[in-house]
């Protein structure tokens, strides 16, 4: 074994080793989940070092050398840390949008309308690259395939899933089988799957190559409106019900793994952590509830909020739990140890019904009903900016990946640019 | 509970005593401001929509999930989009345009010709009955074709969306006529 190359990753932190093994590459992902601005790079450095045949002494240097750029990273965002203005206005939707999302390098963004297409934006001109047009009724979901972000998902009202080329618009292969809605779509982390989930009260597995359907997971009693893969195998996939239980899949059985009871209220989204060892679930009941993906035992039930939860989301370190609420609050909550609630964030004159983390974990932004969405310091709950400008509800909020724009879209026709 | 989840749980197949009521009809018919009227709320300043709006509203034991969806023509193509588990269809006329009865004759004879739609009972609200010019309904019955429907029960009722004449009346007619649920 030889070791290659040092790659860095920023969010979650960590590094990549990338080596040789008997004349093929091959990569390993070591997460450094712990690593802020306090850290000791040379205590770090050492027991990597200690842990790791591929570093040796040879490359001690330049293990420092990249950590001490990854503890800057992390630093770079906080409190005095950067304000956002609004960088433009992309309106050629002639209907409200649904959900958004940027992809990896944070050039392109993507949109899903009432008006039935998805359009790709470039960030940085504002323009309109690409509409994709075939869906027969209201966009909702869309996503690229992470990291790779070579393909785009779009889920719709229409009851089918589309796969797209980016680069071309066209549409490369249709999911069919839903009989209702179909309200949201992912790939699995490697993208060689895509998983769907829907109003008819199924989830299904289907090959994102050819669209061909490989499992068709029964066992909801109500509409299936929040799914995810786990971000490493990408094996396992849980999925979100009205019917108030989240179920647990593999994509390798048609049955379902487990359910998780306990909520007395619709599900409204549900998480995996970084390392999928933690299921975060929000609950139309007022509380959260925290869960073991492995043995799936309830590990805590956060109930602060005073109204329906509506959004939860786990930082890039999956070390932090955030929640958005009804009651027009958002509150973060520690997942490493006791489940307290670490900050709360009211400010919002209506219910808040998206949350996110920058990646870096220094920011929160939130998008709420009151047509403004805040970005909050995450350690004190001070709200740093207030983005408005919307004439409309805010639907949907994403950070890019580098942290350095974000996207709001609304019920008035429009998606912002900040940055 | 407002945002996507909430257009979700509307969208779900409703519950007993959960009705869903689609409202259409040209833009400036009144649809907003008959939303307004059954939800109380103030009417005084109310913008063409651009999309559309969601109420909740009980009556008479029920609660009736009404969309309002906007009516201009370049929207008119997505009204599709909202056919879906509809209960009851009410259309919007605005009875003093005499110059787009027409136009809104052809847009209703295109809604109840959809399969979505097939059997949905049909109110028409004809409305702006305060303005001198405005016709009454009896005769925008007539212009509709409103007697030639066969596959469904209808009702016109005239109102005044904006001091809620005959909105009330509107709605006990949707509660006696909700169809018996499968």
């Amino acid at each position: 074994m030889k070791l290659l190359k040092i790659h860095l990753r920023y969010h979650p932190p960590g590094i990549v080793l990338e080596y040789s093994q008997k004349g093929v590459v091959k990569k390993k992902d070591i997460d450094l989940l712990d690593l802020n601005c306090n850290s000791d790079i040379k205590e770090i450095a050492n027991r990597l070092h200690h842990r790791e045949a591929l570093l040796t002494g040879d490359v001690r240097e330049q293990l420092q050398c990249c950590l001490e750029t990854l503890k800057k990273r992390t630093e770079h965002e906080g409190p005095t840390g950067k304000r956002y203005y609004i960088y433009k206005t992309l309106q050629t939707h002639v209907l409200p949008l649904t959900n958004v999302c940027f992809n990896k390098i944070g050039n392109k963004c993507l949109s899903g309308s009432y008006d039935r297409t998805c359009k790709i934006w470039d960030v940085e001109s504002g323009k309109e690259l690409k509409t994709l047009t075939g869906h027969q009724n209201v966009v909702y979901s869309v996503g690229f395939n992470f990291p790779a972000c070579t393909r785009i998902i779009t889920g719709s009202f229409d009851k089918t899933a589309k796969i797209w080329d980016p680069e071309s618009g066209s549409c490369l292969t249709t999911l069919l089988g839903h009989t209702g809605e179909v309200v949201a779509a992912q790939f699995s982390s490697k993208g060689d799957f895509a998983a769907t989930g829907s109003m008819d009260h199924l989830a299904k597995l289907f090959d994102a190559e050819t669209g061909t359907e490989i499992h068709s997971y029964a066992g909801h009693t109500a509409e299936v409106i929040a799914l995810q893969f786990d971000p490493n195998e990408g094996h396992r996939l849980i999925t979100g019900s009205f019917d108030g239980t989240i179920s647990l899949w593999d994509t390798r059985v048609n049955d379902r793994v487990s359910v998780l009871l306990g909520h007395e209220g619709e599900i409204s989204n549900v998480q995996f952590n970084w390392d999928s060892s933690l299921v975060g679930s929000a609950s139309l009941d007022g509380s959260a509830k925290l869960w073991d993906a492995r043995s799936t035992a309830c590990l805590a039930t956060v109930a602060s909020h005073t109204d329906e939860v509506l959004d939860i989301c786990f930082d890039w370190a999956g070390q932090r739990v955030a929640t958005s609420s009804s009651d027009n609050s958002a509150r973060i909550y520690d997942v490493r140890a006791d489940f307290r609630e670490l900050a709360i964030m009211k400010g919002h004159r209506e219910e808040v019904s998206k949350v996110c983390f920058s990646p870096a974990g220094g920011c929160l932004l939130t998008a709420s009903a009151d047509r403004s969405a805040r970005v909050w310091n995450t350690t004190t709950g001070n709200c740093i900016q207030v983005l408005s400008g919307h004439q409309g509800e805010i639907f949907s909020c994403a950070f890019s990946y580098a942290g350095d724009a974000i996207i709001t879209a609304s019920k008035d026709n429009t998606c912002r640019i900040w940055r | 509970m407002m945002g996507l989840l909430n257009i979700l749980k509307k969208l779900r197949s409703n519950p007993d005593k959960e009705l869903r009521l689609l409202l259409l009809g040209l833009d400036n018919a009144g649809k907003t401001t008959i939303l307004k009227q059954l939800a109380s709320e103030d009417v005084a300043h109310v913008t063409p929509t651009a999309g559309f709006n969601i109420k909740s509203v009980l009556s008479n034991g029920f609660k009736l999930n009404v969309w309002d969806i906007g009516g201009q023509r370049k929207i008119r193509p997505y009204w599709r989009n909202y056919f879906e588990n509809t209960d009851i269809l009410i259309y919007v006329v605005d009875c003093s345009d005499h110059q787009r009865l027409e136009e809104t004759s052809l847009e209703l004879a295109e809604l109840l010709q959809d399969d979505k739609l097939r059997g949905v009972p049909l109110l028409v609200y004809a409305n702006k009955q305060d303005l001198a010019t405005a016709l009454p309904a009896s005769e925008v019955a007539t212009l509709l074709g409103l007697h030639l429907i066969r596959d469904r029960t209808w009702q016109i009722q005239a109102c005044v969306a904006t001091d809620g004449t005959g909105v009330k009346e509107g709605m006990e007619w949707v509660c006696k006529n909700i169809p018996i649920k499968k």
